[in-house]
């Protein structure tokens, strides 16, 4: 507790805020035995953050979620002035299941904060570990006053709803920021307003139409997440941030550079002087500055040794060397902004020669055909990542890979106990081995999650194609995204490439409806992408025997009906697992 | 395993794949690099995919209620890059419908806001999802307009998520007494239920 009240102090010191915060929260006792502790505690206890870890609720109150992604990076923390202090209103003093005593009890009011995302309440939060939950991170303000502190928005907007107790603000993006609870008679937006970040809403309060709650802001954040749809998501790891910048957290900032931006790699160091033995993340911001909207976000440790860091910093394991994401691989020019983050508490400061940009060809469409995953539900599940695994390549070229079966909403996998050895992957109603468990950890397959199936109806599905090593995606100008896949050949149904592929030498010949052999050379040295020769492909990139599928020894129609049933059946059962998850 | 194969496995192979063409360094970064290949990280807030709309027949929009949008109602509906569903229960005051774009162009969904005396009701279509490493396939164990869906309630505001026409929707209600029916989740589930297509996609 002493560190707590130490924190809180420090970061008032920071802003210049000591004074009115004193006024406002601490019996002068408190103050000055606090101090005297904190001083005591010295050095260690100043590194100690103001947060609990994300996820770590009150015993008792929930299973909470430790997730760590940072949904609004950039956001302004959503309260004008600090300190704040999230933490429960539920399970604390003043709260209906907390211990005895007031909701403007001293302990409410201070370090550190502690999460409350997903904390117990009865409906559906399909994000959160019990799959119910409490919505979002209610916050109190400086002080245990109503109708003083300012509610201001976090990112830029608009208002789109102004309810009795609440106000959204969505951004061109979808994301939709909630503030809730705030005083209508102090309402400072309309309904439609277009607002900055820090902009005043409302002013923090207890309102909650004819039933007050306590003083503080409910803050939610929402926005669409594939395989759920829209959701509310964790906002604890987002106010770390904002708040960080906010109250000046931190110490001395870190520091870094972007030695290279080409194609081969991104390259650079990244420093915290306040632990310089120790290596820290970078963050690689591609598409525009970290929190623009479209920005995505990657985060990397900067901890490769390098000899000509030694000298400089004093320390060598502070490199870090990112590969060049495959859809920005597409002829463009590509900014990249790089930030080191801070070993401890502190905003990610912007390293030097950044941003740096690239400009990189896209490699040639392998062979294959194409098969439409059709929907982020479909790309959740089956764990692709668009931005690092797809091949942006020009409409004609997509068009011109002859289109499969779409790929399944989910993978299934299965095995028999007669071969339980071999793990197969249930696709359209055949049945595809995973010949490798490097292969099955390229695809992200969960084998722990293998069925066991009854020999006769695993056996009895025509065998598929093996799955390709790698999972490549690849879209056009649209928005549909494929993956490139050997064709399935599903006996008794036309599939044109089957017929084309059998009939070839193999994936050589160009698939049908694309360029000739000759284009697809010619075009490798263009910008444009086309369908490469397969003597160029590596491994996996295209089928070597055709259409690769292997018929089962004349299954009776009977069986196969069966077969196709039970697949179903699985089908079906897979998604009801999926849904208890 | 899988960051380093693919772009190494691509480019070694592939003679159009020249790592350095095209390529923009920066001028006298030159660096002493050990030996390492290069990594791919956490993607700190995921990644952004868009949905692909399957667009409803024209002819199955409400032009009731669409005699009851206003011009600039009217005007969002029509750049909505999602199909705009709206309540047709002329209780409802006419919406308030928006529909931004990006500096850039695209847009991304559009947000409804409409009253009734004591509540307020907000809708929302999205074609802008975003991928999550740990997220995988969720389906919503309740039945909303012939999909699954999930329905919520906290601080008195109930909600509804579904996905239909390929966009993801979610509706809220809010009462000013958190006792009101017209807030219950029977009311939430007449309210989705009771939408109606208004639009969209016409720009």
């Amino acid at each position: 507790m002493t560190t707590r009240w130490h924190m809180s102090d420090r970061s008032c010191q920071r802003k210049g805020r000591r004074t009115t915060w004193l006024k406002e929260h601490v019996r002068g006792v408190m103050f000055f035995g606090t101090v005297l502790l904190a001083a005591i505690a010295g050095e260690a206890a100043a590194q100690e953050p103001f947060y609990l870890p994300v996820g770590d609720l009150i015993p008792g109150s929930g299973e909470g979620l430790a997730d760590a992604t940072v949904y609004a990076p950039g956001m302004r923390f959503p309260i004008e002035d600090g300190p704040a202090y999230p933490n429960s209103q539920v399970y604390r003093s003043g709260g209906y299941m907390g211990p005895p005593g007031s909701q403007c009890d001293p302990e409410n009011y201070a370090y550190p904060w502690r999460d409350n995302y997903c904390e117990k309440r009865s409906w559906d939060m399909p994000l959160c570990p019990a799959g119910i939950g409490h919505q979002g991170q209610d916050i109190r303000p400086p002080t245990c006053e109503k109708d003083v502190h300012w509610v201001v928005a976090g990112r830029a907007g608009d208002v789109t709803n102004i309810g009795s107790y609440s106000v959204y603000v969505t951004s061109v993006d979808g994301q939709r920021l909630d503030y809730l609870h705030g005083a209508v008679p102090t309402l400072q937006v309309a309904l439609g307003d277009a607002v900055v970040p820090g902009q005043r809403l409302v002013a923090v309060s207890n309102n909650m139409g004819d039933t007050p709650t306590s003083i503080h802001l409910h803050f939610n954040i929402r926005q669409d997440i594939g395989g759920v749809g829209v959701a509310f998501v964790s906002p604890y790891m987002s106010l770390v941030g904002g708040y960080e910048e906010l109250m000046g957290l931190g110490n001395s900032p870190p520091g870094g550079s972007l030695d290279k931006a080409d194609c081969a790699s991104l390259v650079g160091w990244a420093q915290d002087p306040d632990a310089p033995e120790q290596s820290i993340a970078a963050l690689l911001s591609f598409g525009g500055p970290m929190g623009a909207p479209g920005a995505t976000l990657v985060e990397v440790m900067a901890d490769v040794p390098r000899d000509d860091l030694c000298a400089q910093l004093g320390s060598c394991a502070h490199g870090f060397e990112v590969e060049v994401p495959l859809s920005l691989r597409d002829g463009a020019s590509h900014e990249v902004h790089v930030y080191a983050k801070d070993d401890g508490q502190g905003a990610p400061a912007e390293v030097a020669l950044s941003p740096g940009s690239f400009a990189c060809e896209p490699p040639p469409l392998p062979t294959g055909v194409r098969r439409w995953v059709v929907d982020p539900e479909s790309l959740a599940a089956w764990k692709l990542s668009p931005f690092w695994q797809m091949i942006v390549a020009p409409e004609a070229a997509v068009a011109a890979l002859p289109e499969g079966a779409d790929l399944p909403p989910l993978p299934i996998l299965a095995r028999s106990p007669a071969a339980p050895d071999t793990t197969w992957l249930i696709d359209q109603g055949t049945r595809r081995p995973v010949t490798d468990p490097a292969i099955a950890a390229a695809w992200q397959l969960d084998l722990e999650a293998t069925e066991t199936w009854a020999p006769e109806l695993l056996m009895a599905l025509p065998e598929g194609p093996p799955l390709r090593p790698l999972p490549v995606l690849v879209q056009g100008t649209g928005p549909k995204i494929y993956v490139l896949d050997d064709p399935l050949c599903i006996p008794g149904e036309e599939e044109p490439s089957c017929a084309t592929n059998e009939s070839s030498s193999g994936a050589e010949e160009p698939t049908s409806g694309s360029a000739t052999s000759e284009d697809a050379s010619s075009s490798s040295s263009s910008p444009t992408p086309g369908p490469a020769s397969a003597g160029a492909l590596p491994p996996g990139f295209g089928s070597e025997d055709g259409c690769g599928c292997r018929h089962a020894e004349n299954p009776g129609a009977g069986l196969l009906v069966i077969a196709s049933l039970a697949w179903r059946r699985r089908r079906r059962a897979g998604q009801e697992r999926v849904r208890r998850t | 395993m899988k960051s380093l194969v693919l772009p190494l496995a691509l480019c070694a192979a592939l003679p159009a794949c020249d790592v350095t063409a095209g390529s923009e360094p920066a001028a006298a970064r030159s660096t002493t690099v050990a030996a390492q290949t290069p990594s791919r990280g956490r993607l700190v807030a995921g990644e952004r995919v868009e949905r692909v709309i399957a667009w409803p027949d024209p002819a199955s929009r409400d032009e009731r209620t669409r005699a009851r949008l206003s011009p600039a109602a009217l005007a969002a509906v029509a750049a909505s890059p999602v199909p705009v569903l709206a309540p047709a229960d002329p209780l409802w005051r006419p919406p308030q419908i928006s529909s931004p774009r990006t500096p850039d162009g695209p847009g991304f969904g559009f947000s409804l806001a409409t009253a009734a005396p004591g509540r307020t009701l907000t809708l929302h279509g999205s074609r802008l999802a975003t991928l999550l490493a740990d997220v995988g396939r969720h389906e919503g164990p309740e039945r909303l307009r012939g999909v699954p869906g999930f329905v919520s309630a906290n601080e008195g505001i109930v909600t509804a998520t579904w996905i239909e026409h390929g966009a993801a929707y979610a509706l809220d209600l809010e009462c000013a007494s958190t006792r009101d029916p017209a807030c219950a989740l029977p009311a939430l589930r007449a309210e989705v239920e009771a939408l109606v297509l208004v639009g969209g996609g016409e720009r």
